[in-house]
């Protein structure tokens, strides 16, 4: 019943001949092999079946036809769907849920149903041209021949175990048979039964139906299914089923869309360039070319990673190499050879003969410095996206910022650079969920959408795209402000609870003798021992011993050398605020002495201006921030702000002339503090010591150590530096303040009321959140008056 | 059990006495072959450069003991040696302690601690909460995680050089690392550093079968859908999936509960009740 031809696998199947290619989904061997069958003379088939619902195929076929005018894919373009199953042993878990919450499933959180019903709700499909589906089907339309997509539409997420196979480079493009029989064994480890079997029960009654109409055929599919595939296609029982050609199914519902860099790094092969030599090198297959297949064939991989790994070498260490100061990189000299170890370890262990992106990422920064790991993805990531520029109506599908938990959360970014609720993902081919891998530090180019511009433009822009209505100025979303304050006084109680407190001993000794204190009581002749606490001190912040000290949020830290990225400052004049203060001489006097600008606010990010349509609606800009350190609280008025300044001597925050610039030489000037020549997150906490009275606090990501320079600046200033991390934030309220919009306010509202528009836009009224913070902080100003007054 | 002696520097010294985990109480490793594999690499050293040293950074719960007590698993008949870090931890040790002897015809005994033990005979040396340790007592770990390989110990009298199979590996807190506790000088020569995160629920549910089969049996799937709904009403407001200690403690006290009332089996009760008794606080929090 079935031979294996040469080193293909072929089987005879009642005088027809199917060829398969089980597959590693989005790997070049494997889109070869299938490039191959469908060139060479004898092997040409009649139809192609691949490893997807019919819907699906259509849908990218009828994509890829559109594509087809262009010599190479764009890298990489997608069709999302939405998932609609969980798996049916899931059932009673469901309605256990929904009688818990009494909501229906898709009122309950991701979070809760990933983890317990491993459902996603979006499926991905990726035409990357690695894929050896996304070949046949580009193999079909070259040829004319007919094609068929004989999996099911609708799956539950798999279960999916990682199965560790062979590198598919080790089979150079030719003996696919032996590979597989090396490797199908493993592969099926990754198998999950109760959605796979279905799968294949339907995948091989359809093939055995095409079987009967064509002489021969192609099927690609996974690898893991192909054993299961085979034993199924000698049982006589199981009947053929008729299925229909791609040009016969109905359209189902999908959504084309861009693929980020670093979602789509995971469907590039083992790096994107990489795939692109494959994808630059193929030429359509209705034409035989003998030379073609083989210089293609003998493409290898190992060469590419050499030139680019060199090519970082050489930018790096020559780039740098005039700076000898540079520690960092004296140490990346010396340590290169460690980094070539671990990755050739890995790779050893990995069963690769060619690391992939996210290994030889996880080897630089396991070994070199941050510097020369980000060094190393710019040169590995560096290809020609498609971006929204060519394709201006697609959204676009990237990862969610700040991701936690083992799988990956996306969202779509929209034309109008408005975002999605957040999704998990699952593929559509294989429905196997996608992991959250190595984190790559390679910042993404912000696409642009038409309606942005750059800052040179700005002014021009404004005059040109005022709002629809009369409006007094352009402030901070309050929501977001109030939201920032609370979660600051949330921080300071927090690092006050993971500070020690001494009590009197009186029994028990908590967490050890405080030796200080019982020596000073010793000293003050009181004779009273003193133990640490961790727990007792929780005190209720209040007017009294809240101080407005600086506070500093640092989300975003591994970006630091993204161009986009720039530093911006939320100001105001000491003019604007003279009105307000009790002392207008003392206001002049230091507008004289110190400048005419006082900082609010230091904030890194990158800024993008909106659309005309939705600066109409009120919209002026959007900041995402990487880190900012506030001195003023941010929802203040300029009345608030006049009480702050003079309450505290005009000393709580930087007072200086002109723009960043003029702040960061007048730090330098006043204080010999560089803050040009440190990374943000460092000066960030510099600028905030500066104007402590007492404490800083800095929330940082996990993981992320402050440098020691900022230690050595709190302990000279005598500042007390509380860290807190992130983590003990909910994640929704920390994307959310990372996102700071500055909205119009409108006319003869002393800036206080804004357009309705702007609050739908938005999804929230202008005064939500206001609850999270205290009254008392609320109307600081007044209550700073009556103290100065009395 | 007579421990082990060495010759160092002309002395006969103590060697600490390795860690065999329980294998009954161990179960098997569910997931985690990334990070093992990372591990396996970064020890893997060779003729031009050597083994690396490894930190370990995550929740408490998430299993990052339980990762080195694999490895060393994996690694056959090398001992390991486990090193518990805390604020009161000196220099010295971390090299070797010296106590009066109960022998008649000798003053003291010197004890290797678990490094110096591991480093000689050629063990894994695993610090747990090493951000815990203070950084003047760290500094003796330089001369151990560079080149040198050795450390010098002045109740010794000589120097401890590491034998060849000697590997050393660290763990810490995700809270105990913030605010720079580890200083540069250690956390340079502590690489990869590797963030051990928390586990899918297919990973878990795999844990607890591992662990509690013979036990749960036919309830299994039932138990496990009772212990993540009411984890998902814990954690509703924000879910974090849960780490294996907490799930592992919860089956533990469920099944002890359910011995105890003298039910022939565990029943939802026992685990409902176990749930409420170890995550009171958390629930009348939450109500509140």
């Amino acid at each position: 019943m079935k031979t294996m031809s040469n080193s293909l696998l072929k089987l005879e199947i009642e005088g027809s001949q199917l060829f398969a290619v089980p597959a590693k989904p989005y790997t070049v061997t494997f889109a070869k092999h299938v490039n191959k069958i469908c060139r060479m003379q004898d092997t040409k088939p009649d139809a192609i079946a691949v490893e997807l619902g019919p819907q699906s195929t259509k849908e990218c076929a009828l994509w890829l036809k559109e594509l087809n005018k262009q010599r190479e894919l764009p890298c990489v373009l997608a069709l999302a769907k939405k998932n609609n199953r969980i798996r049916s042993s899931h059932k009673e878990l469901a309605d256990k849920l929904q009688e818990t919450f009494g909501k229906d499933l898709n009122d309950l959180p991701i979070d809760i149903l990933k983890h317990l019903l491993n459902y996603s709700s979006k499926s991905l499909f990726p035409l990357s041209p690695t894929d050896s589906v996304v070949e046949a089907i580009r193999c079909a339309l070259e040829l004319g021949i007919p094609l068929y997509g004989v999996d099911l539409e609708e799956n539950a997420d798999a279960k999916c175990k990682k199965a560790v196979i062979e590198d598919a480079a080790s089979t150079h493009g030719k003996a696919l048979r032996e590979y597989v029989q090396r490797n199908i064994r493993y592969a099926e480890l990754s198998r999950d039964n109760d959605i796979d079997e279905r799968r294949e029960f339907a995948i091989v009654a359809r093939l055995k139906s095409l079987l009967r109409n064509y002489k021969r055929i192609l099927f690609t599919g996974g690898l893991a299914h192909w054993g299961n595939i085979e034993i199924l296609l000698e049982k006589p029982d199981l009947r053929p089923a008729q299925i229909k050609e791609v040009n016969e199914v109905f359209s189902g519902k999908f959504t084309r869309c861009i693929v980020d860099p670093l979602l789509a790094i995971y469907f590039m092969d083992i790096f994107p360039a990489f795939a692109g030599y494959y994808d630059h090198n193929r030429t359509s297959v209705d034409s035989y070319n003998q030379w073609h297949i083989e210089s293609i064939d003998v493409t290898n991989p190992l060469s590419l990673f050499d030139e680019i790994l060199k090519k970082t070498y050489e930018k790096y260490f020559e780039e740098n190499c005039s700076n000898k100061q540079n520690e960092l990189l004296h140490k990346d000299i010396q340590e290169r050879t460690i980094f070539e170890q671990l990755l050739s370890n890995l790779c050893t262990v990995r069963r690769m003969m060619v690391p992939d992106l996210p290994t030889i990422i996880e080897a630089a920064q396991g070994s070199m410095s941050t510097h020369f790991s980000e060094a190393l993805a710019n040169n590995f990531m560096e290809f020609n996206w498609v971006t929204n520029r060519e394709y201006p109506e697609l959204p676009i599908i990237r990862p969610a910022p700040l991701q936690t938990g083992p799988y990956m959360k996306a969202e779509f970014q929209y034309p109008d650079g408005s975002r999605s609720e957040q999704f998990y993902l699952n593929l559509l081919h294989n429905r196997r969920s996608i992991m959250s891998g190595v984190s790559i530090p390679w910042k993404r180019k912000e696409l642009s959408f038409p309606g942005n511009c750059s800052a040179r433009d700005q002014e021009i822009f404004l005059n040109d795209n005022k709002p629809g209505f009369d409006f007094a100025d352009v402030r901070t979303w309050p929501p977001r402000d109030y939201l920032i304050t609370a979660m600051s006084l949330d921080a300071e109680q927090i690092a006050k609870r993971r500070g020690y407190t001494s009590i009197l001993f009186q029994g028990s000794l908590h967490d050890g003798l405080d030796i200080k204190t019982t020596v000073r009581s010793y000293i003050r002749g009181e004779n009273q021992i003193y133990v640490r606490d961790k727990s007792v001190y929780e005190a209720q912040q209040d007017a009294q011993e809240y101080n407005f000290d600086p506070v500093v949020w640092i989300l975003d830290p591994f970006n630091r050398k993204t161009k986009d990225s720039a530093w911006n400052t939320y100001t105001g004049e000491l003019l604007n605020v003279k009105k307000f203060v009790r002392n207008p001489q003392k206001l002049e006097h230091i507008k004289r002495e110190k400048g005419a600008n006082y900082l609010a606010a230091a904030v890194r990010g990158t800024q993008t201006y909106e659309s005309k349509d939705i600066q109409q609606k009120g919209i002026y800009s959007k900041f995402t921030i990487q880190g900012i350190v506030y001195f003023i609280l941010p929802f203040c008025t300029p009345e608030q702000d006049g009480a702050f300044l003079e309450g505290f001597n005009y000393e709580k925050c930087p007072i200086y002339n002109g723009e960043i610039d003029g702040l960061f030489n007048t730090i330098k000037k006043r204080y010999g503090i560089d803050l040009e020549v440190t990374d943000w997150p460092i000066s960030l906490v510099r600028m905030a010591i500066i104007y402590a009275q007492q404490k800083v606090t800095v929330i940082v990501p996990d993981n992320f150590v402050l440098n020691k320079i900022v230690h050595e600046d709190a302990r000279k200033a005598k500042i007390e530096l509380n860290v807190t991390p992130l983590s003990y934030f909910p994640q929704r309220n920390i994307e959310k303040i990372g996102t700071n919009y500055a909205v119009f306010t409108l006319a003869g509202s002393d800036g206080e009321k804004y357009p309705e528009s702007a609050e739908r836009y938005l999804g929230e009224k202008a005064d939500n959140n206001l609850h999270l913070v205290p009254k008392w902080l609320v109307n600081f100003g007044k209550a700073l008056k009556a103290v100065t007054t009395t | 059990m007579s421990q082990r002696t060495a010759n160092i520097g002309g002395k006969e010294i103590q060697l600490s006495e390795p860690y065999s985990p329980d294998e009954s109480l161990m179960g098997e490793q569910i997931g985690r072959e990334g990070i093992m594999e990372l591990i396996t690499a970064a020890w893997m050293g060779s003729k031009n450069s050597l083994p690396l040293s490894p930190l370990l950074v995550g929740d408490p719960g998430v299993g990052k003991n339980r990762l080195v007590y694999q490895l060393a698993k994996d690694r056959g008949e090398q001992p390991l040696y486990i090193f518990q870090g805390h604020e009161d931890v000196t220099a010295e040790d971390l090299a070797c302690a010296v106590r009066f002897s109960d022998d008649k015809n000798r003053t003291v005994d010197y004890i290797a601690s678990p490094l110096a033990s591991a480093m000689h005979i050629g063990g894994i040396c695993f610090i747990d909460e090493i951000a815990k340790i203070r950084p003047r007592a760290l500094a003796l770990l330089v001369s151990v995680l560079d080149e040198r390989r050795y450390i010098d110990s002045n109740l010794i009298g000589g120097r401890i050089k590491a034998h060849k199979g000697f590997r050393f590996i660290a763990a810490t807190n995700t809270a105990d690392l913030v605010g720079n506790s580890l200083p540069e000088f250690i956390r340079s020569r502590m690489r990869p550093v590797i963030s051990v995160g928390y586990q899918e629920r297919i990973e878990i549910d795999e844990i607890i079968k591992d662990r509690y089969f013979n036990i749960l049996k036919d309830q299994m799937e039932s138990l496990l859908n009772i212990f993540w709904i009411k984890w998902s009403e814990l954690k509703k407001d924000k879910f974090k999936p849960p780490t294996p200690r907490d799930v592992i403690y919860l089956f533990n006290l469920a099944t002890s509960l359910a011995d105890l009332l003298g039910h022939e089996k565990v029943e939802e009760k026992d685990l409902e009740r176990a749930f409420n008794e170890i995550y009171r606080d958390n629930v009348n929090e939450d109500n509140e």
